[in-house]
C-alpha cells in the first residue's frame, strides 16, 4: 500500500467510525425521547390526578342544582349559572363568612408580623433574661401536639376572658404558630449584622427604633415567608374556629361555613352551596399562590426542614 | 454581643411579652389544665370531682378508643406506604432537568395551599354512591361498581381516608425530596455511570442514601402529622359509619364537643393525654433519628 492508498483507507475507516458514532448516539437519542415521552405520561398522569377533584367541583359549581346529582362524569356544566354562588353568598350566610374569615386573616397577619419579629429580634440578640428556656419551653410544646386535645381548656380559658368570639380566634390562632414563626425569624436575624444597631444605639435610639428603622426591614425576606404561611395557616383553619362557632352561626369563617352544610342532621346536604362556599375559599388561595409561589415554596422548605 | 444597657433591655421584655403571654395563656395553661381535669370527673356544670386515676382505667377497658388508636395508625402508616415510594419516583423524574418540570412541581403543590377541611367536604360529594363523580369516571371502566359505597364501610371508608390524604401532600414530599436531590452533584452519578451503573443502581446505592437526612424527617414528619390528624376526618367521613373510622383526636374531641356522649371532660382528657404520650414517643423517636444523622441538617 502506498502512502496515499494508506490515508485514503485510515480516512475510510475513520468515516465508518464515524457513522457508527452517529448512529449510536441517534439511537441513544432516540431512547432518550421514548424515555422523556414515558417520564411526561406518567408526571401527566399525576398533574391529571391533582387537578381532576379541583376541577369537577370548580365546574360543578356552575352547574344549576338539579345537574349537580346526577350524570357525575360529566366535567362541564350544560349550562352555565351563577346562581349558586348567589344564592349562597345572599342567602345562605356566605357573605357574613366571607367577613369573618377576612377578619381572622387580617388579624392574625397582623398580630404575627409584629410580635413574632419582636420576639424573633430579641431572642436572636439575647437581650432578654432566660431568653434560651423561654425558647426550649416553647420548642417542647411543638412536639407535644396537644392541640385538640386543649381545645377545650382553651375555649373555657377564652370565655373568662370574654374572647369565645372572632377576637378570641385570631388570639388563639395566632398563639399556635407564633413558637413556629419566632424560630424562623430568630434564626434569620442572627445572620443580620447587629453593628448597624449598635450604632443606632451610640446616636441615642431606643430599642425600639432600632428594632422598628434599622431590623424590621431587613426581615422582609423572612416576613414574607411567614406572613404566607400565617395566610394559608388562618385561612385555611377548621377546627379551632369550627369549636368557637358552635353555638353561634353568624360567627363561622368560610370553612366553617361549608362543613355545617355538610354536617346537616338529616343528611340532605345542599351541594350547590357547599360547592360555591368551598370555590369562595379554594380560588382565591389558588389564584394568589400562583402569583407568589416562590414564597409559598420557600414557606415549605424552611418550615419543615429547621421546624 | 450588643450594646444594649440594663435600662434599656428592660424594653426588650415587652417585646417579648405579647407573645410569650399569649403563648402561655393558650398553649401552656391549657396544656396543664387538660392534665388536670383528666383526673376529675366534670361535666361542665357542677364543679370538678377529683378522681384520680380512674379515667385511665376506663379508657384503658374502652374498645372503641383502642380502635380509634388503630385506625390512626392504618391511616399514617398506610398513607406512608403509599406516599413516600410515589414521592421519591416522581421527584426521580423531576430531578432530569426537564423542561416541564417547574410547571409539574407547581401543580402538584396546589393541594398543599387548599384547606383540609373543604377538601373533605369536596371528596364527601365527588364520592356520593349514586351518581357521583369518582363512580361516575371510575365504573364505566370497571373497577368499581355504579353504585359503590366508599364512606359505608370500614375498609373503604379508610382507604379513601388514605387516598385522599395521600392528594393531599405527595407534592410535597414529592418537592422536599427534589430539594435534597438537587443538592447530590451530578459528578457523583457522572463517575457511577462511566463505571457502567444502571439507573436502579444509582438510585439505589446514591441517590437513597445520600438523600436519608431528609427521607427521615419527611418519614417522621408525615407519622407525626397523621397521628394529629383531625380535620379530614372529620369532614370527609365524620367517624362513619358507625364511628368505625374514627381516630384518636376525632374520637375525643366527641366526648368534649360531641352531641352523643359530649361534655365528659374529665375523660375526654385522659384521652387526649394517652394521645399525647403515643405522639410524644414518636416525637421522641424523631428527635433521636434526626440527632443521629451527623450534620445532615441545615
Amino acid at each position: 500500500m502506498t502512502a496515499t492508498q494508506e490515508q485514503v483507507a485510515g480516512a475510510d475507516q475513520a468515516r465508518v467510525v464515524r457513522a457508527g458514532q452517529a448512529r449510536v448516539l441517534r439511537e441513544a437519542r432516540a431512547r432518550r425521547r421514548v424515555g422523556h415521552v414515558a417520564i411526561y405520561v406518567v408526571l401527566g398522569v399525576m398533574a391529571a390526578l391533582t387537578v381532576m377533584p379541583l376541577l369537577y367541583a370548580f365546574f360543578a359549581s356552575f352547574k344549576p342544582v338539579e345537574d349537580i346529582l346526577v350524570d357525575g362524569a360529566r366535567l362541564l356544566p350544560r349550562e352555565w349559572t351563577l346562581e349558586n354562588y348567589r344564592i349562597a353568598w345572599e342567602l345562605g350566610g356566605f357573605d357574613q363568612y366571607f367577613q369573618n374569615s377576612l377578619f381572622v386573616v387580617i388579624g392574625v397577619i397582623t398580630l404575627d408580623l409584629l410580635f413574632s419579629s419582636m420576639l424573633g429580634f430579641v431572642l436572636a440578640r439575647k437581650l432578654v433574661p432566660f431568653g434560651n428556656t423561654i425558647a426550649m419551653v416553647m420548642g417542647g410544646s411543638l412536639f407535644l401536639g396537644m392541640g385538640t386535645a386543649t381545645l377545650y381548656p382553651r375555649l373555657v380559658i377564652a370565655q373568662q376572658l370574654g374572647i369565645d368570639n372572632l377576637v378570641g380566634v385570631v388570639l388563639l390562632e395566632f398563639s399556635g404558630m407564633t413558637v413556629i414563626h419566632t424560630f424562623l425569624i430568630r434564626a434569620f436575624v442572627t445572620t443580620l449584622p447587629a453593628e448597624l444597631e449598635d450604632a443606632a444605639r451610640v446616636d441615642g435610639c431606643g430599642i425600639w427604633r432600632a428594632y422598628w428603622m434599622i431590623a424590621f426591614p431587613l426581615m422582609r425576606p423572612i416576613l414574607t415567608t411567614t406572613t404566607i404561611l400565617a395566610f394559608q395557616a388562618s385561612w385555611n383553619a377548621f377546627q379551632l374556629p369550627y369549636v368557637f362557632t358552635l353555638n353561634d352561626p353568624e360567627m363561622r369563617t368560610l370553612v366553617v361555613g361549608v362543613y355545617a352544610l355538610r354536617a346537616t342532621e338529616d343528611g340532605s346536604q345542599a351541594y350547590d352551596l357547599i360547592l360555591a362556599g368551598a370555590m369562595l375559599i379554594i380560588v382565591p388561595i389558588v389564584i394568589l399562590f400562583a402569583f407568589l409561589q416562590r414564597y409559598f415554596l420557600r414557606g415549605l422548605t424552611e418550615g419543615s426542614v429547621k421546624g | 454581643m450588643s450594646l444594649w444597657k440594663r435600662r434599656e433591655r428592660g424594653h426588650a421584655l415587652l417585646f417579648a411579652a405579647p407573645s410569650v403571654l399569649l403563648f402561655a395563656a393558650f398553649v401552656l395553661l391549657p396544656l396543664l389544665y387538660a392534665v388536670y381535669l383528666s383526673f376529675t370527673r366534670f361535666n361542665g356544670v357542677v364543679d370538678p370531682v377529683w378522681v384520680g386515676l380512674s379515667n385511665y382505667e376506663s379508657a384503658w377497658g374502652d374498645s372503641a378508643w383502642w380502635n380509634s388508636v388503630r385506625n390512626t395508625f392504618i391511616l399514617a402508616f398506610g398513607g406512608m406506604a403509599i406516599e413516600i415510594p410515589l414521592s421519591l419516583f416522581l421527584a426521580v423524574l423531576l430531578n432530569r432537568a426537564l423542561k416541564l418540570g417547574g410547571f409539574f412541581r407547581t401543580v402538584y403543590f396546589v393541594p398543599h395551599v387548599i384547606s383540609i377541611a373543604v377538601m373533605g367536604v369536596v371528596f364527601y360529594f365527588l364520592l356520593r354512591p349514586v351518581d357521583g363523580v369518582i363512580n361516575g369516571l371510575l365504573s364505566p371502566i370497571g373497577i368499581v361498581a355504579a353504585d359503590m359505597d366508599w364512606l359505608g364501610s370500614r375498609p373503604t371508608a379508610l382507604l379513601s381516608l388514605i387516598l385522599v390524604g395521600v392528594w393531599a401532600s405527595f407534592g410535597v414530599n414529592t418537592i422536599l425530596f427534589l430539594v435534597g436531590m438537587q443538592t447530590i452533584s451530578r459528578d457523583i452519578y457522572e463517575a457511577a455511570r462511566i463505571d457502567g451503573a444502571g439507573s436502579w443502581k444509582m438510585f439505589s446505592r446514591i441517590t437513597v442514601p445520600l438523600l436519608s437526612p431528609i427521607l427521615r424527617i419527611v418519614v417522621m414528619l408525615s407519622i407525626i402529622f397523621s397521628m394529629r390528624s383531625f380535620d379530614l376526618v372529620k369532614t370527609l367521613t365524620d367517624g362513619a359509619p358507625a364511628g368505625q373510622t374514627e381516630v384518636m383526636f376525632t374520637y375525643l374531641f366527641g366526648y368534649y364537643f360531641g352531641l352523643d356522649h359530649g361534655a365528659q371532660y374529665g375523660y375526654a382528657s385522659a384521652l387526649a393525654v394517652y394521645a399525647a404520650i403515643i405522639v410524644a414517643i414518636l416525637s421522641v423517636i424523631y428527635l433521636y433519628l434526626s440527632r443521629s444523622k451527623d450534620g445532615g441538617s441545615r
